[in-house]
């Protein structure tokens, strides 16, 4: 359980990092 | 009495055994979240084009620079699961010449910080920060490639290598041929050639297992797959053309003696791995009588 916490925990962070740059670039490019 | 349906056109018995082509192969393994990477920098291609209306430059090459970097980075990333998959599937295996994952980490990196200094406004500092930190979680979240082959450890590591060498040239022939063998267009046979190949793979497979076979099959996953694949491609394109039914005869003739011939080397190979097992038992039950372990 333990051994898959970490990579998935880390997968989120990306996700999260990479739409957060994408969609406030887009929102500054908007306006 | 109940009676077996049968007919015609039912499918043979004998094709429908256990050799299709999915004998020993896995369902390939996608990741949802790898997949996801390629959807996720969109809006970062709309803010690029944006910048473009709005003549920002600097802003425009950063934004479509790190979308590109992005893209290049899923797309690392999903081939180097892809490779990772069929270096675990094998038994003796070099690692990826191309270690795609760890370039997919240095790319998202770029990216985001690319994306970040333009379009947040964190200054250079933030944005470096930002990019680490996702290569970070890329790399930890998905993992490295491998990096050492595998079986290839001790003194037989020049023997693994010369194997892994041969079943990765044969493998490419396999391919080529089952790839010929779609430009056929006659799917009783195109199932032949893949029952076929199933087979060779089979072989290639005892093979990695013991390296040992390579000497015995090395004609055959050599010169054999070879002339295969050249007669599968001359094949495909004159039956393709003219549905030449001699050609054909000729063509099934030839898959024939090689599914004997497979057949053979794969009995030989076994019959061998047999002998052996025989030899080592009775040399180490010789021994524990000797020993006195066992009564005699």
């Amino acid at each position: 359980m333990s051994n898959n916490f970490v990579p998935l925990v880390a997968k989120v962070i990306l996700i999260a990092m990479v739409s957060i740059t994408a969609v406030s670039a887009f929102g500054m490019a908007l306006g | 009495m109940a009676q077996k349906f049968g007919g015609p056109h039912s499918p043979d018995p004998a094709e429908a055994s256990q050799e299709t082509a999915f004998r020993g192969q896995k369902a390939r393994k996608v990741s949802g979240a790898a997949r996801l990477m390629f959807l996720l920098p969109l809006p970062l291609l709309l803010a690029g084009i944006g910048e473009i209306f709005q003549g920002d430059v600097i802003g425009m090459v950063l934004e479509l620079g790190g979308f590109s970097l992005m893209m290049l980075s899923a797309w690392l990333l999903n081939e180097g699961l892809r490779a990772e998959e069929l270096f675990n599937a094998r038994t003796i295996a070099k690692p990826p010449s191309i270690p795609r994952k760890l370039f997919a980490g240095v790319s998202i990196g770029l990216g985001v910080a690319a994306a970040a200094y333009s379009g947040m406004g964190v200054g250079i500092i933030g944005a470096l920060v930002m990019g680490g930190l996702a290569s970070a979680a890329q790399l930890v979240g998905f993992g490295f490639d491998p990096m050492r082959g595998k079986g290839m450890a001790g003194q037989n590591a020049f023997e693994a290598e010369r194997v892994a060498n041969a079943v990765d040239k044969a493998e490419s022939y396999v391919k080529d041929i089952l790839d010929a063998s779609k430009r056929i267009g006659d799917k009783p046979l195109e199932a032949r050639i893949e029952r076929l190949a199933a087979r060779a793979r089979d072989l290639f497979r005892s093979v990695e297992n013991d390296p040992r076979d390579l000497a015995k099959a090395r004609k055959f996953m050599t010169v054999y797959l070879m002339g295969a694949r050249d007669a599968t491609a001359k094949f495909a394109t004159i039956y393709g053309r003219s549905r030449d039914v001699e050609a054909r005869t000729k063509y099934e003739a030839l898959l024939t003696d090689l599914e004997a011939s497979f057949s053979d080397h794969k009995e030989q190979l076994l019959l061998t791995n047999q002998s052996d097992l025989e030899i080592e038992i009775e040399v180490l039950r010789e021994r524990l009588h000797r020993e006195g372990v066992i009564a005699r």
